[in-house]
């Protein structure tokens, strides 16, 4: 396509097209996101760094880390589909 | 407590449950039971009695790994957003019942595949269901202070469990649809849900608070305990690769367990209810586990050295601190849990036998040829008889197989089963590819190496020392061992048989999908299946079937199922969808499609699909056919979305809607939908060009012609998309008032003549009668003859598409009055909805009532005649005539006017 071409499909583009107040995607793509990130936390290596059962809390340490973990997860999970329930 | 006692309770227990499903089945849908959170609770069927009491028996023993059940779920569950919802879009759409259905319908609806993966799950799940008889079995025994009976009939759980069955039998099967809502099942078993948590989270704490003096002091006192390191940690790499790969199979095991399947997407109402359950159910199953360790380590203080099976710390501990109403809580939260497992269970895989092996396999025949009533009695029957022998069955494995075990051990066996279907499974939604052969012979190796390393063992018996087959593997051979298989010796039996059956199963159905070439009706269903967001709303367009069947025979067989009144609703529903005259006679793809959606919900995709064969007769489709009708089908889909693509209910709601926003929408909506359709439309050219020049990139073997025939598509796509741009262009820049128009003095008898000149023979061809003077006195006014033979040219092609077929009439008048020149094109097609009249005029309309032919051309035409002649400063319209239609537009003639402007 010829440059001249481009630039009127650029325009009408820009005049045409608005981001969609109800897009998800991007929101979905942060709920993927903390799937990753689960699975990453929740495997080797990153859990054996915190493998120990060692007091905290009254708990073994593994125990701890992976309930709060787990926790963080719950909640970010919380607060992104409420923020952005549309 | 005594045993008749304890059995008073049980059936309080059992009626109040019957109660609460007969309340929601009245009130299905009120906000009571149709809901998010009833939603999310019926998810935690997932804990069952292997949660309620295994976890704290591997929390107790063996250490953490019991949270792996737990931790593949959760690592996944926020990709439940998308993956759900997905699933869920394509189940809905083809009426599925059971992941049979699912898994089998993907790859060309293969009637085999059906019933290998209902024999798959009928395997895996038997233990299942024997490990909740054993637990409750147990539980029954401490509670009442009773040993168990080597002799079945001497044991009142033998009766307990036959009760049950009976209980489930009738309970499970009041639906015929089975891919109907159970609302009522569903809600119960929310409440028990909500039962077994709060008892359980009753004795944890309980055992915390009371008995001990919170987390710390229960710390203390283990701390010194044998072996409290090494259990609460996860210890080396080689069991951290044990735990990786428990992770990966609960997490197939929370889409693929019968049960988990039928509540996650069968008795999903709403998709919105996803949004909740990500969080919710997390929760729920964080709650169920905050205790597990306090009980399990309790225990292990106050039974240290004491024999006591470790599976049962909560109950023992609430009977030796001698708490009767604790001990009775902490049984009956025990038995919720089993009994809404085995109930969803057996509804789950009866709904498979039936519609996956049974009926297929044998009853079909038999069908075909009875009466509505006499069919629904026979598959209710079926399914009554499938639920009730599935849990004596069970009932059996557990007295003579699983009584030994414990069990977690049960439960980890049935998920390594049922991970056979997760390549097949996950290739459904993810991979085109993916082929019935290769997702048979994935799920059969898959499940032989499963065999050989896990069932096998087991029921041989883990400690038999007898059996050389363990020890010394197969003849002897130590490559074969079943729990070291190929000198893999570092993984647990479970992890081990897990990693060897996926290892194969993926390989095999990657590679048999690979090297053959599935057939048309795979690669249909596979595009439905992936690419589902785009067939949502008419997926039976999505459907490519060729060939010829009568209504008639079609309605017969769906009266057989579905009875007479509801098949006449359905077809008219169906016709009022698509814009069928209901005096048609043939059907095509849509209604077949349609027809077999009807009867897969009562019999199953596969039975679906012979009985539509029985009445119609299908030319077999090419693959590339096939994407090209797709393809077709697509612009259908987006030409239709308006009007066919919301349900009655949606259009309700969206009429209420409109009148509230309309005028703040309008604009905003028209920009949207202009939008989708020029990025469709310039889509639709740029693939099919792909598509052809893809085929000949990629297969130097095509045959002259066929070559050439892609070279055309594509030079006549590419022409298509020139135009459409020019169209585009024109039209943005009129709008943008960058186009100018270079007004001079015309006769607009003369322009009509030139405008029509190229047109003649179109008209006759079509046997037009064309009636225009153009040797009447000239009409002079002032204008840009280029852009008025434009719109000339422009509403008459557009007269002779819609004009009467047989004996098509188009007129074309002039008049000048006051200045005002006037041209009038007539033809004497059918009216235009009186709403459309000026909505024509809008860039991309098409009219509502050609659902069924896309109309040739863009759709942009009359938007740029009607810019053309604001820039003259007139005005266009269209009004319905009694016998036709009638174009117009007025310009002034003066030149004056004109020349001001620019």
């Amino acid at each position: 396509m010829n440059i001249n071409v481009c630039k009127a499909l650029d325009r009408f583009f820009a005049t045409y097209y608005q981001p969609d107040p109800e897009m998800k995607k991007r929101h979905e793509q942060k709920l993927i996101l903390i799937t990753f990130g689960l699975f990453i936390a929740f495997n080797i290596p990153i859990l054996l760094l915190f493998d120990s059962s060692q007091n905290l809390f009254g708990i073994p340490k593994v125990y701890v880390f992976i309930f709060l973990v787990w926790a963080s997860s719950i909640l970010l999970t919380f607060y992104i589909t409420k923020r952005y329930n549309e | 407590m005594s045993s008749v006692g304890l059995l008073v309770i049980l059936v309080i227990y059992l009626s109040f449950l019957f109660v609460i499903a007969s309340w929601a089945e009245k009130k299905k849908n009120s906000k009571w039971t149709n809901n998010a959170y009833v939603y999310t609770l019926s998810l935690a069927v997932y804990c069952s009695a292997w949660t309620y009491y295994g976890s704290i028996g591997v929390a107790a023993e063996s250490g953490l790994s019991y949270l792996t059940i737990y931790l593949g779920p959760i690592i996944i569950i926020p990709a439940w957003i998308v993956v759900l919802r997905k699933i869920i879009r394509i189940s809905r759409v083809n009426k599925i019942s059971g992941i049979a259905d699912f898994i089998s319908l993907r790859y060309g609806n293969d009637r085999f595949l059906g019933a290998l993966v209902t024999m798959v799950c009928v395997v895996g799940i038997l233990p299942y269901i024997a490990l909740q008889l054993k637990a409750i079995s147990e539980t029954f025994h401490i509670v009442t202070g009773t040993s168990s009976s080597s002799n079945i009939l001497n044991d009142t759980t033998t009766y307990v469990a036959i009760a049950l069955a009976l209980f489930a039998s009738y309970y499970g099967t009041r639906y015929f649809d089975a891919s109907e809502k159970r609302k009522g099942i569903v809600t119960a078993i929310a409440m028990e849900s909500l039962l077994k948590l709060f008892f359980f989270l009753i004795i944890g704490v309980y055992v915390t608070y009371f008995v001990f003096d919170g987390f710390q002091d229960i710390y203390d006192q283990a701390s010194i305990l044998e072996n409290f390191d090494e259990r609460n940690t996860i210890g080396d790499f080689p069991q951290a690769i044990n735990w990786f790969f428990l992770c990966m199979l609960s997490m197939f095991a929370i889409f693929m367990l019968p049960r988990q399947f039928h509540v996650n997407i069968i008795e999903n109402n709403r998709e919105k209810h996803i949004k909740t359950a990500i969080w919710l159910f997390p929760l729920y199953l964080l709650l169920f586990n905050l205790f597990v360790y306090p009980i399990a380590w309790g225990g292990n203080i106050l039974f240290d050295g004491v024999n006591v099976n470790k599976d049962m710390y909560s109950l023992l501990i609430a009977q030796l601190f001698d708490n009767q109403i604790l001990t009775l809580l902490v049984f009956l939260g025990g038995f919720s849990a089993a009994i809404s497992m085995i109930v969803v269970s057996t509804i789950a895989l009866s709904t498979m036998l039936s519609n996956n092996l049974l009926i297929p396999y044998g009853l079909i025949g038999k069908m075909q040829s009875e009466e509505q009533i006499k069919n629904s009695s026979l598959i209710l029957n079926l399914r009554k008889i499938g639920i009730f022998s599935l849990i004596i069955m069970a009932y059996f494995i557990y007295r003579y197989f699983a009584l030994d075990y414990s069990l977690v051990s049960i439960g980890l066996l049935s998920f390594v089963v049922i991970a056979q279907l997760a390549p097949s499974f996950f290739g459904a939604i993810l991979w085109k590819r993916g082929s019935a052969k290769g997702a048979i012979s994935g799920i059969v190796i898959g499940f032989i190496i499963c065999f050989y390393t896990l069932l096998l063992p087991f029921a041989i018996g883990i400690a038999n020392l007898e059996s050389s087959f363990i020890t010394e593997g197969l003849f002897g051979i130590e490559f074969l061992k079943p729990f070291q298989l190929f000198g893999l010796d570092y993984l647990e039996p479970v992890t081990h048989s897990f990693f060897w059956s996926m290892f194969f199963n993926f390989f095999t159905y990657v590679a048999v999908s690979i090297i053959s070439k599935g057939n048309y009706r795979e690669r249909n269903y596979a595009e439905m299946y992936v690419d589902i967001d785009r067939y949502i709303t008419d997926h039976e367009n999505a459907f490519v079937w060729k060939g010829t069947a009568y209504i008639s025979d079609i309605e017969k067989v769906l009266q057989r199922f579905l009875g007479e009144e509801k098949t006449k609703r359905a077809l008219r529903i169906f016709n009022l969808k698509y814009g069928i005259d209901k005096d048609t006679t043939m059907a095509d793809a849509r209604l077949i499609k349609f027809a077999v959606n009807l009867l897969t919900g009562h019999i199953g995709t596969a039975s679906a699909k012979i009985l539509m064969e029985s009445v119609t007769k299908e030319d077999i489709i090419s693959l590339p056919e096939v994407l090209k009708i797709l393809e077709e089908s697509k612009q259908n889909i987006l030409l239709n979305k308006e009007l066919t693509g919301t349900s009655r209910e949606l259009q309700e709601l969206s009429t209420q809607l409109r009148e509230a926003n309309e005028l703040l929408r309008k604009k905003d909506k028209q920009k949207d939908e202009f939008l989708d359709t020029v990025t469709h439309e310039l889509r639709t050219p740029i693939t099919a060009i792909r598509a052809s020049s893809e085929i000949l990139h990629d297969d130097e073997d095509i045959p002259e012609k066929l070559k050439k025939q892609f070279l055309q598509n594509i030079i006549s796509e590419s022409d298509r998309l020139n135009r459409l741009i020019d169209k585009i262009l024109d039209l943005e820049k009129f709008e943008s008032g960058k186009q100018k128009i270079y007004p001079t003095e015309n006769d607009i008898v003369e322009t009509i003549s030139k405008a029509v000149k190229p047109l003649q023979q179109l008209l006759k061809n079509k046997n037009i009668d064309f009636i225009f003077n153009d040797s009447q006195y000239e009409v002079i006014a002032f204008y840009d003859e280029e852009r008025i033979i434009q719109v000339i040219t422009n509403l008459l092609s557009n007269s002779i598409k819609f004009c009467e077929e047989t004996l098509g009439v188009i007129s074309i008048s002039v008049s000048k009055k006051d200045d005002a020149l006037s041209v009038d094109v007539f033809n004497n097609g059918k009216n235009i909805n009186p709403e459309d009249l000026d909505a024509i005029f809008e860039k991309f309309y098409q009219s509502s009532n050609q659902t069924i032919k896309k109309p040739i051309g863009s759709g942009l035409g009359l938007a740029i005649c009607k810019q053309i002649i604001e820039v003259h400063k007139g005005n266009i319209s269209a009004e319905n005539e009694v016998n036709g239609v009638r174009f117009s537009f007025t310009i002034p003639a003066n030149k004056f006017e004109i020349s001001e402007q620019e």
